[in-house]
């Protein structure tokens, strides 16, 4: 993550109210929102609309927006998106769920399963990875997706999860080994684990 | 299994998690969200705030509000799009620190508004966005071509502007070409129907598709051609105005499937019925032949020929329209150095005429394309002083701005462009003069 005064100084004119604040904050942020929603998410599925990310975009605009003021730092603003995008793609997530309890697609349609062969074998591997993650919980998934695809350091996962590092760590270590044993179950899963594994 | 095999599982999938992201990311084709989605962004976040806060009161009053709700959320999108000014994004291109928008590689360099407007540039084009607004923008073709395809929306309000040219615009797909080098210009119609007013037009042109207008601001020549455009044949997609070889913009173009329309030209131009396309070459040659030979395009024939004898003599020895002439077909065979001379030279013998007063101007320009801003700065002023309600004057005075800017700063540039904005305010350097005074 990268900030500078720049960052800062669209907070403060965000605070002031001024006029061309929220496209400046837009032409700043939304690049790097619009790619921690990408790796939140995952992959979706062929027959999904890229609407739903705009939507989860727009939705974290709005919410910075209105609570911009609460940041105390302005210039740890993209930890301020990076903490907004967890709680909105978490409370999707959750949406998704009661969703598919309806045997529903996230559009209301019903669900396309043939469309996944039209996919590539790594962007479907990928795919079923994150449906592995499904398997953890609202915040134990975000917190292991934040640390290990967003990458976040586990100080910074613990802030924005509300939580302590040693119980962020503790929680971290128990979705790793429930996720590693979920995936040893998917040949393909492996496959590809093992394919860039060789590249690390 | 222990707990790093685990997390050397885990590391392999979410590399690979990050590269799908990043490569569905790339494949959209900017960086970032499409800029449409700001605009969904204010109409939503409009929505959001008229939404009641407590749930129970929202259901309890949702349904006798839900007409009024309808009404006020279309509202709410016609006021973010009324007072949002549209977006844009770049991608291939290089965006300068002035703002100027630069294709400089093979990379297709594109740029796309939020209403779906899109606009791709040519090889080696350079062009400016001036003043977005919520319903259109006004664009600038510096120099080169560009490949316009404007969203056709009820009230859109878009133009381009190329050189002295502007083409106004509602909805329709189109190319520009601008050459400063030989002050030529070309609009070439697509789809759809554009307007195009400037020098030498007594009346604004209303192009329709298939057609193509033609300008060379210093012979006076427009021409109106019909047929069908033909694509750019080799390597640009984006340049789809055909493209002669020398010069760079028509005199003679190909035969078009039916006659050329040939517009009045002013009354320093050929007239009309021997306007470029019948016209035939001037057998004769001499310098009383040269301005009507580089009005047909033969500035190389006419400079080869001063070149012939001793450049000095010759410029010390012809008329004031020669002298002009001889400076124009040295500018269009790039031959700087030459035509500097020659506009020095007029400038020397004739000083009260028109002629003098525009080469001042002409030699700050070409002082500026040279690289030289404080040579442009003298000259663009001495033109002003000269011919303060000239063709040129606004030009000069924008160009002075710009100048100054350059040399010592924005503060110092803020009272040229404050005078420019008062005396020009719908000027093609209104933009700059803008962000020279801060102004969004």
């Amino acid at each position: 993550m990268e900030a500078d005064g720049g960052d800062a100084a669209i907070v403060l004119a965000l605070r002031r109210g001024e006029a061309r604040a929220e496209l400046d904050a837009w032409n700043r942020f939304s690049a790097q929102v619009d790619g921690t929603l990408r790796r939140l998410l995952g992959p979706g599925q062929p027959n999904q609309p890229n609407s739903d990310r705009d939507d989860l975009l727009q939705e974290v605009f709005i919410r910075f927006f209105r609570r911009v003021g609460t940041l105390r730092e302005p210039a740890a603003v993209r930890g301020f998106l990076t903490g907004i995008c967890l709680r909105v793609v978490q409370g999707e997530l959750a949406g998704r769920r009661r969703r598919r309890w309806l045997r529903l697609t996230p559009t209301g349609d019903a669900p396309d399963v043939g469309a996944r062969a039209r996919d590539d074998e790594s962007r479907e591997a990928v795919r079923r990875y994150y449906g592995v993650l499904e398997a953890l919980g609202g915040q134990d998934r975000s917190i292991f997706v934040a640390r290990t695809i967003e990458g976040l350091t586990l100080e910074d996962v613990a802030a924005l999860h509300g939580v302590s590092v040693s119980t962020a760590q503790r929680r971290l270590a128990r979705a790793t080994k429930r996720v590693a044993a979920l995936v040893r179950r998917d040949p393909l899963l492996v496959a590809l684990a093992s394919a860039e594994k060789g590249t690390l | 299994m222990t707990a790093r095999d685990d997390e050397a599982l885990i590391a392999g999938l979410s590399k690979a998690a990050r590269r799908v992201a990043a490569q569905d990311a790339e494949g959209s084709g900017a960086p970032g969200p499409a800029p449409e989605a700001w605009h969904r962004l204010q109409k939503v976040q409009k929505a959001h705030d008229r939404r009641p806060r407590s749930s129970r009161a929202a259901l309890r009053w949702a349904l006798p509000t839900v007409a009024v709700a309808a009404c006020a959320l279309a509202a709410g999108g016609w006021l973010a799009r009324r007072r949002h000014p549209l977006t844009f994004v770049v991608s291939g291109g290089v965006v300068e620190a002035n703002g100027y928008v630069v294709r400089a590689g093979l990379e297709p360099t594109e740029l796309r508004f939020s209403d779906g407007t899109r606009v791709s540039l040519a090889r080696g084009a350079r062009m400016s966005v001036g003043a977005p607004g919520p319903r259109g923008a006004r664009l600038r073709v510096e120099d080169g071509q560009a490949h316009f395809e404007v969203t056709h929306r009820p009230g859109a309000d878009w133009s381009v502007e190329a050189g002295p040219y502007r083409v106004q615009v509602t909805g329709t797909v189109f190319d520009v070409r601008w050459s400063g080098a030989d002050e030529s210009a070309a609009v070439g119609l697509r789809q759809g129907s554009v307007r195009v007013t400037g020098p030498n037009l007594a009346a604004p042109v209303v192009l329709i598709a298939g057609q193509r207008l033609v300008a060379r601001l210093s012979t006076g020549q427009v021409r109106l051609e019909s047929g069908g455009l033909e694509a750019d044949g080799a390597t640009d997609e984006s340049a789809r105005v055909p493209r002669e070889t020398t010069p760079a913009m028509p005199i003679a173009p190909a035969p078009a499937p039916t006659p050329a329309i040939v517009l009045p030209a002013p009354a320093h131009a050929p007239g009309p019925g021997r306007a470029a396309v019948t016209k035939p070459r001037a057998p004769a040659v001499g310098p009383s032949t040269w301005a009507a030979r580089v009005a047909s395009g033969e500035s190389a024939a006419v400079l080869a020929e001063a070149r012939a004898a001793v450049f000095d003599d010759v410029i010390g020895s012809v008329d004031a329209q020669a002298l002009g002439a001889l400076a124009d077909a040295a500018r269009y065979s790039g031959a700087r150095d030459l035509s500097t001379r020659a506009l020095v030279e007029l400038r020397r013998r004739f000083p009260e005429t028109g002629g003098a007063r525009a080469a001042a101007f002409q030699l700050g320009r070409m002082a500026d394309d040279g690289g030289d801003a404080r040579a442009a700065l003298d000259w663009y002023r001495r033109y002003q002083s000269e011919a303060p309600r000239g063709p040129y004057a606004a030009e000069a005075v924008g160009r002075e701005m710009i100048a100054v800017e350059r040399l010592s700063g924005r503060a110092a540039a803020a009272p040229i462009a404050r005078a420019y904005l008062e005396r020009f305010p719908d000027g093609t350097y209104l933009l700059q003069a803008r962000a020279i005074l801060g102004m969004p």
